[in-house]
């Protein structure tokens, strides 16, 4: 469980990171606090790594390094950083007159207590042997072996022990938390200036649509997500602003290796061809989505476009079912239908559109004869069974990018010196492996490209899930705040820079 | 030439403009109420039709519904059947949220969701829409309207469960969303009860998150009075503040009201664009009308402005004044027959001017012979005489006199003569009028014993002065009184008199001789005109002009055969002559 959670914390981390800008020095709309409210339909959990507590730790905390879209890293706390030519040593100079929100100064120390506590479980660093301090503001990584990753990997909180989360050095702190609401203020002497809003309250909800419901009462200034239902109530709205988010998540069922029949990658590549995306996503998705041809975000700098990918293939499908020895349907009692395999698959309970994602994929697997069979779940009773790995599928919609350490963490069969890896399935396919790690230890772009070319094919050939869609996401903000926007980058990044607007400057446009 | 020009406007105005404002008013109201009634009629007809098509909506879920609960009955499929069957029909039916079949006890069968449904069995109630309940609008887990279908399965007649889907009223307002007039109308759905349940408007549908009643709505209330019968249409304020023009329509089976909305200012933007159009439209014909009547009427009364000026100019004397009219014909006409006349009276002028000057040259001959001719016949005998005469002292003497005498006669016609060619040269000082006067009588008196007229003075007791020339007032005196005695037969009398009234000093010379007739009384003071047989006249008129220096005046009056009097009026002076200037005198 703590590898999970650790793992998707990271990877939401890596993208959904805030507070990058400068601060634009704005006047303040007027003298009383400015309070944004955030709706936010998550699981109940006081695991960091999801909910309330999960958006805590975007808004407040930061790491050394950050993740652009493309997956190249680029520098957060620390301000630049340099490579021994064995690539063993990486020195990092850190940004100065940085402050924690307890108001200690973040140096070398600081940064080098931080990771290492974070090492004292199951190592968010694997690759990392050792951290030194030389001076303030310099920083010295020794590495085991050789990493691409580790840049990536440093986008890792840093921060200070404290209560009820860890203390750091992002726009927002803190100020009380409950299991269903959060209240954070802005950080006085954040380094890139005091964020425009006072104060944040974050409002957990059981659904898109009530979150969505609260915000035409008003009651909601920031919509985290908008569910695919009310899209286009809410872009029609002249009094809230739409935003669409491009994010590395993708609607998959991760297939276990653990139950024998699904071990077979015949069998996988069939259930990939099986698939009609396209009809998926505009059933399922309203249109919002993009099909998911293979384990590789498609915005990656190094993915190879001319690779081949999964299509939606009826004829190939039932050819490889039955080249994968799976038998013609039957009827196994009256009181299940006839199928020539079946597979339960968890989902979490209460995700509208996870359910009818399932529902899709139940149906369109169902012609060809493999009964797909949906097990909703508490979330927390879902996450034990995932992280215990007892499971035939999983449907989530997951993180699978923009980095290609995500696709290291998540399908390689052994992350050497650690534990921490989610391929929760127990998956393993040595040309995977090779291919995961030819790009970790990539001496340049082109090896790297290389090695995700060739972890492009592998996948095709042995596919650890069923790949269904690119997710898309829209927030929605009330017009009472401008938004700054940075292309391809998440709203959620320049919250440090968003401004009120004073209502009579509030501007709003005939549908 | 005002008055013409204004009644030329008064008439433009009657003929033109009044009936153009009286018909762009009846336009206007005509216009407005007709395009009024049109918009509501169009706005009723979308509200209709929007009923309809709600009520066909829902009418159609409900036979969906009623569809898959025949599917479902007496089928005696197993329940993963039942089960895969819902959830088929909520992936391809989107507007039930979730479908769950219940059996005749109530107890769950199969559920269109992943994992337990939110619908509880429950007796159905509500509106029965083809056999389907139809629950009344009630709020969700997210406080949102909702309501739910439950259609009754049954198996050989009997009871054999219930399906109950949830309706997605979400779904029904993408359905309302399309009802759009113009820019900004918008469609309401009213739930019995008066609870929003579908706004049009993107920006009021937090009306329906915030369960508004809109059971106060003008248009509600009416609809539920009227049952749907009449027409129903209001202005009035909406929630949000704006000024609407709202329709109504009943959806009788459900017991909903569908409104649309519409800000009058885009109702009605048509008319008073029309409006604004007539109304410009109105006034630039009334410009126009002015400017052409302005610049027509300018046309025709200006030949009359110039003819008006031409008569005006002949009669201040000016014959040389012509008429330039470029206009119409009958103007032109008249134009030129007003030069023609000016032309014929310079002519008749210089005929009148030459016979005048013939006469005048013939009287001023004859005066000269009378005046002339007694002097110097006078003369002639005398230089006869004194031929003869010669050594007698006493006729030389008399000789030298009577010579003098006529000579100085003579020197007066001529010194007449000058005067009426140039100024008379006076200078004035404070003059003692009863004293002049009673000099001038004692110098004049000899010539009143010789004709037989007596000559008296009535004058005032105290001293009279006027700013004047002494000698030019004995000329007048003499003037007057030599007039009066040879006016007045003998034994009739010359009075002089002063006053002071009011300021003036006058002086009156009256005689009792034979009168002025009344016809040449208004010429006695023209030059060359006298009333006596002969002479040249210039007597009166040399006296006029004397007075008129001296800032007085001079008046005659006269009835024949009772006398004349003439009366001079000068400004008193309160200055007093220098002793000097006195003993000078």
């Amino acid at each position: 469980m703590e590898r999970l959670f650790c793992a998707v914390a990271l990877g939401a981390a890596l993208f959904l990171q805030c507070g990058c800008g400068q601060g634009t020095g704005a006047v303040r709309a007027s003298a009383a606090p400015v309070t944004l409210t955030i709706g936010l339909q998550a699981p109940t959990s006081t695991n960091p790594g999801y909910g309330i507590r999960q958006v805590v730790s975007l808004i407040s905390l930061e790491g050394l390094t950050e993740v652009n879209l493309d997956g190249r890293p680029r520098p957060r706390l620390a301000s630049s950083w340099t490579e021994s030519p064995d690539g063993l040593t990486w020195t990092f100079t850190l940004r100065s007159h940085i402050k924690f929100h307890d108001g200690h100064p973040l140096d070398a120390e600081a940064v080098k207590a931080s990771i290492e506590r974070s090492m004292s479980g199951p190592s968010p660093v694997p690759e990392v042997k050792s951290i030194e301090a030389p001076s303030p503001d310099r920083l010295i990584v020794h590495l085991k072996y050789r990493s691409q990753f580790l840049l990536e990997d440093l986008i890792m909180p840093i921060t200070r022990e404290g209560k009820p989360v860890p203390v750091g050095t992002g726009p927002f702190s803190l100020v009380s938390l409950s299991p269903r609401e959060a209240v954070m203020k802005a950080n006085e002497n954040y380094y890139l200036g005091r964020p425009k809003i006072d104060r944040i309250v974050i409002r957990l909800y059981p659904a898109l649509r009530a979150a969505w419901a609260d915000m035409m009462r008003g009651k909601v200034d920031f919509l985290f997500d908008v569910g695919q239902d009310a899209l286009d109530f809410v872009q029609r709205s002249t009094s809230v602003k739409v935003f669409q988010v491009q994010r590395p998540y993708a609607y998959a069922v991760y297939l276990s290796d653990r139950r024998p029949e699904l071990r077979s990658p015949l069998l996988r590549q069939a259930f990939n061809a099986a698939i009609d995306r396209s009809k998926l996503i505009a059933e399922g998705l309203q249109g919002h989505g993009r099909p998911a041809s293979g384990a590789v975000w498609p915005e990656n700098w190094a993915v190879d476009p001319k690779a081949p990918g999964f299509e939606y293939d009826p004829k190939l499908a039932m050819q490889l079912l039955g080249k994968a020895g799976i038998p013609a349907p039957r009827a196994t009692s009256s009181s299940s239908p006839p199928a020539r395999i079946t597979i339960d698959c968890l989902v979490p309970e209460g995700v509208a559109t996870i359910e009818r994602v399932g529902l899709l994929v139940q149906q369109q697997l169902r012609q060809f004869g493999v009964e797909f069979h949906l097990e909703p779940l508490p979330f927390n009773e879902f996450i034990s069974r995932v992280v215990a790995g007892k499971f035939d599928a999983v449907l989530i919609d997951g993180l699978m990018g923009p980095s290609m350490g995500i696709a290291y963490w998540a399908w390689h069969s052994r992350v050497p010196g650690s534990s921490i890896g989610f391929n929760f399935e127990d998956y393993h396919d040595a040309l995977v492996d090779r291919s995961l790690d030819a790009i970790r230890d990539a001496r340049s772009d082109d090896a790297y490209r290389a090695g995700v070319a060739a972890f492009q094919r592998a996948i095709l050939k042995d596919p650890p899930a069923i790949f269904l869609a690119w997710s898309e996401t829209f927030r929605a903000v009330s017009r009472r705040f401008d938004v700054p926007v940075n292309q391809g980058q998440d709203i959620l990044q320049s919250l440090a820079r968003w401004t009120p607007v004073a209502p009579s400057t509030v501007q709003t446009s005939e549908p | 030439m005002n008055k013409i020009s204004t009644r030329f406007v008064l008439l433009l105005a009657a003929a033109a403009v009044l009936p153009l404002l009286a018909y762009g008013g009846v336009s206007v109201y005509s216009l407005r109420s007709g395009t009024q009634q049109s918009v509501i009629d169009g706005n009723l007809n979308v509200a209709r039709r929007a009923s309809a098509e709600i009520e066909h909506y829902i009418d159609n879920n409900a036979a969906i519904l009623r569809a898959l609960a025949s599917d479902l009955q007496n089928t005696d499929l197993q329940e993963w059947q039942q089960d895969r069957i819902l959830k088929n029909y909520v992936l391809q039916f989107p507007e039930f949220r979730e479908i769950t079949l219940f059996d005749a006890d109530g107890k769950l069968v199969a559920t269109s969701r992943v994992g337990a449904p939110s619908l509880a069995f429950a007796k159905p109630d509500g509106r029965r829409i083809d056999g389907v309940w139809m629950s009344p609008i009630t709020v969700d887990d997210d406080l949102l309207p909702t309501t739910v279908f439950t259609a009754r399965l049954q198996n050989l007649n009997q009871p054999a469960g219930w399906l109950m889907g949830e309706f997605s009223l979400e779904e029904m307002w993408r359905m309302v969303d399309q009802i759009r007039i113009g820019q900004r109308g918008f469609a309401l759905v009213v739930a019995s009860g008066g609870r929003l349940i579908a706004h049009g408007d993107p920006d009021e549908k937090p009306l329906v998150a915030q369960g508004k009643n809109l059971s106060g709505n003008p248009l509600v209330r009416a609809v539920t009075d009227e049952h749907g019968e009449a027409p129903v249409w209001a202005e009035y304020e909406s929630v949000g503040g704006r000024h609407v023009l709202g329709v109504a329509s009943r959806i009788d089976p459900l017991g909903w009201t569908v409104i649309v909305e519409q800000p009058t200012s885009e109702a009605y933007a048509v008319s008073a664009q029309l409006q604004r159009q007539l109304v410009i439209a109105i006034g630039a014909a009334l410009l126009l009308t002015i400017i052409v009547g302005f610049l027509w009427g300018r046309s025709f009364i200006t030949p009359i402005h110039a003819l008006m000026r031409g008569t005006r100019a002949l009669a201040s004397g000016n014959l040389n004044q012509r008429v330039q009219i470029d206009s119409m014909q009958e103007f032109n006409q008249l134009g030129e027959a007003f030069n023609t006349m000016a032309d014929r009276l310079v002519e008749l002028q210089e005929d009148v001017k030459k016979k005048e000057r013939q006469a005048m040259f013939g009287r001023i001959a004859a005066g000269l012979v009378h005046d002339l001719s007694h002097p110097i016949q006078n003369i002639g005998n005398s230089c006869r005489l004194i031929v003869k005469m010669f050594d007698d002292a006493e006729y030389r003497e008399t000789f030298k006199r009577t010579v003098d005498r006529e000579f100085l006669s003579i020197k007066r016609v001529l010194e007449d003569l000058r005067n009426l060619a140039r100024p008379i040269p006076l200078e004035r000082f404070p003059v003692d009028i009863n004293r002049s006067i009673v000099e001038m009588l004692e110098a004049m008196r000899p010539n009143g014993e010789r004709a037989g007229v007596s000559l008296e003075g009535h004058l005032t007791e105290q001293p009279v002065f006027i700013e004047g020339d002494v000698f030019a007032l004995g000329r007048v005196y003499r003037n007057l009184v030599t007039n009066g005695i040879q006016a007045t037969a003998p034994g009739g009398s010359v009075v002089l008199s002063t006053a002071l009234v009011d300021g003036f000093v006058e002086i009156r010379v009256a005689d009792t001789g034979c009168g002025i007739p009344p016809e040449r009384l208004g010429a006695v003071f023209e030059d060359f005109v006298t009333t006596k047989r002969r002479g040249l006249g210039l007597g009166l008129a040399i006296s006029k002009k004397i007075v008129e220096q001296l800032d007085g005046t001079i008046s005659v009056t006269s009835e024949v055969g009772r006398g004349t009097t003439f009366l001079l009026r000068f400004p008193a002076t309160s200055a007093r002559p220098a002793e000097a200037a006195v003993a000078a005198s």
